[in-house]
């Protein structure tokens, strides 16, 4: 089975960056941006992974090198790819915070906070 | 008749809560505190974290006389016994920042509390209830320890503390002054923003537990502290007691180990930790062991840019030592805690920050 090694770090790469942009900017607003983005990426590794196996295309349009493996090690490798990506992400949530409001690890070594203010849950108008 | 006190630290957190509850108990209340605008003389940059002084406007609408003084101006002081005598001087004012020098902190804290305590002892007031601190003994060696335990303040700020008691403890010796000293755990409560606040809002804004909830192994590190509320009821009662003069009183909740209580905030605040990893004591050790030159590099390098850091290096030092304190001599002069178990007044405070924005 061919597959590329570049997936599993390419997926990860990703997810923490796209955990890092969801954190700071997409999350307050777009709440589900994660799980829809997650599911995507994911579609589109397997894709290319099948369309290969199905002689369809080369992976990655023969753009990346591709290694030829043992099927049962290919499709573990093939289902690990949105543990990756979710791997990636986690780091991202844990260096950087879940949202806005957080820091995560980056908060406490820094002496300047980024971090935007926590919103209160009443108003003066609300009393 | 009701009677009389004067509350030092008013505008405060502590201060302020005191007023409420004497107020509430028809006490007549004279209440002093620095001018708002001399807060800059004794108290550091706040850094990027909420302030954690206040003004006289808190008190406005109290129903209490405020005349602003500073400690350690004897002679601004002397109008707060123009009146007459007290029945009690609750001595609350302190500076309680652990980013503050030896000399800001001897100033405030030790001269200051000679300056009042010589005034109230001229002015022959009823008792005079101090405020002191559980860290005064630093670890104890004995757990959990009392209050026989001996000095060993581990920081500055407890140093002073040690300082103000041994005037005091002096002065009731040579000259009968009537004192009641009171060692409160850290403190927490509405309007609370320094220490246990600095927990919660670390763990808030880290955004995880996993790092935090490593815990030794075998060695239970237990967590003082007390609700406000709880402490000026106890202030409130030593004073009434003739039996608490000369003595000093443990003021907390129950202890409860760390690991409980951590794993309480990370509930509470939204933020479990993703998971629990119990450690080898040593290896715990050497852990927190590492990370206090980084916490002294931070302060050496907040104090060169005029600002400070997030987390004040003696606050470390709660993670690795055994801060376990008894509350046994209060009770059993009859105190009853509202918050025996921390976690009501917790869930409580968690709430009340989350409804300014704090959390």
């Amino acid at each position: 089975m061919q597959i590329s090694i570049y997936d599993a770090p390419a997926v990860l790469l990703i997810g923490y960056f796209f955990a890092l942009i969801y954190a700071k900017i997409l999350s307050p607003k777009h709440p589900n941006a994660y799980f829809f983005f997650g599911v995507g990426i994911t579609l589109v590794f397997w894709l290319n992974i099948l369309l290969a196996h199905w002689g369809i295309m080369d992976l990655w349009g023969g753009l990346l090198p591709s290694t030829e493996v043992n099927p049962w090690i290919g499709v573990f490798y093939v289902l690990s790819i949105p543990m990756w990506l979710n791997w990636g992400a986690e780091r991202a949530f844990q260096t950087h915070g879940r949202t806005p409001s957080q820091g995560g690890l980056r908060w406490i070594i820094g002496l300047k906070d980024t971090t935007k203010p926590f919103t209160p849950t009443w108003k003066e108008s609300d009393k | 008749m009701s009677k009389r006190a004067l509350v030092t630290g008013a505008c405060g957190f502590t201060g302020s809560n005191l007023v409420e509850h004497l107020l509430r108990e028809k006490w007549e209340v004279v209440a002093t505190d620095l001018k708002a605008d001399a807060h800059g003389e004794y108290y550091c940059v706040d850094g990027d974290l909420h302030p954690m002084h206040y003004g006289s406007e808190l008190l406005e609408g109290m129903g209490v006389t405020y005349i602003p003084g500073d400690l350690t101006k004897k002679e601004t002081l002397l109008p707060l016994f123009a009146k007459g005598s007290y029945d009690v001087v609750f001595h609350v004012a302190s500076l309680y920042d652990y980013f503050a020098q030896w000399d800001v902190l001897y100033r405030v804290n030790v001269t200051g509390t000679r300056n009042i305590a010589e005034l109230a002892l001229e002015n022959k007031v009823g008792r005079f209830v101090h405020w002191s601190t559980d860290g005064v003994y630093g670890e104890p060696k004995t757990l959990p320890g009392n209050e026989d335990a001996p000095y060993d303040p581990p920081n500055l700020y407890s140093k002073s503390k040690v300082e103000q008691e041994k005037i005091l403890w002096q002065m009731h010796r040579e000259k009968g002054f009537p004192i009641t000293i009171l060692r409160p755990a850290p403190i927490y409560g509405p309007r609370h923003r320094y220490g246990v606040y600095h927990i919660l809002y670390g763990v808030e804004k880290i955004g995880l537990g996993a790092i935090i909830s490593w815990f030794p192994k075998k060695h239970t590190l237990m967590f003082p502290s007390v609700h406000v509320l709880d402490l000026v009821r106890a202030a409130s009662f030593v004073s009434d007691k003739p039996q608490a003069v000369g003595q000093a009183y443990n003021v907390l909740s129950d202890c409860i180990p760390q690991p409980e209580f951590m794993e309480f905030v990370y509930r509470s605040v939204g933020t479990e930790p993703i998971f629990h990893l119990p450690v080898w004591w040593p290896l715990y050790k050497l852990f927190t062991k590492v990370i206090r030159p980084f916490m002294v590099w931070q302060d050496k390098r907040a104090r060169k840019l005029g600002t400070r850091p997030k987390i004040d290096i003696p606050m470390v030092d709660y993670i690795t030592h055994q801060y376990w304190f008894s509350n046994q001599k209060i009770k059993d002069l009859g105190f009853k805690f509202i918050y025996q178990d921390p976690r009501k007044g917790i869930w409580e405070y968690i709430g009340w920050c989350k409804e300014r924005g704090l959390l």
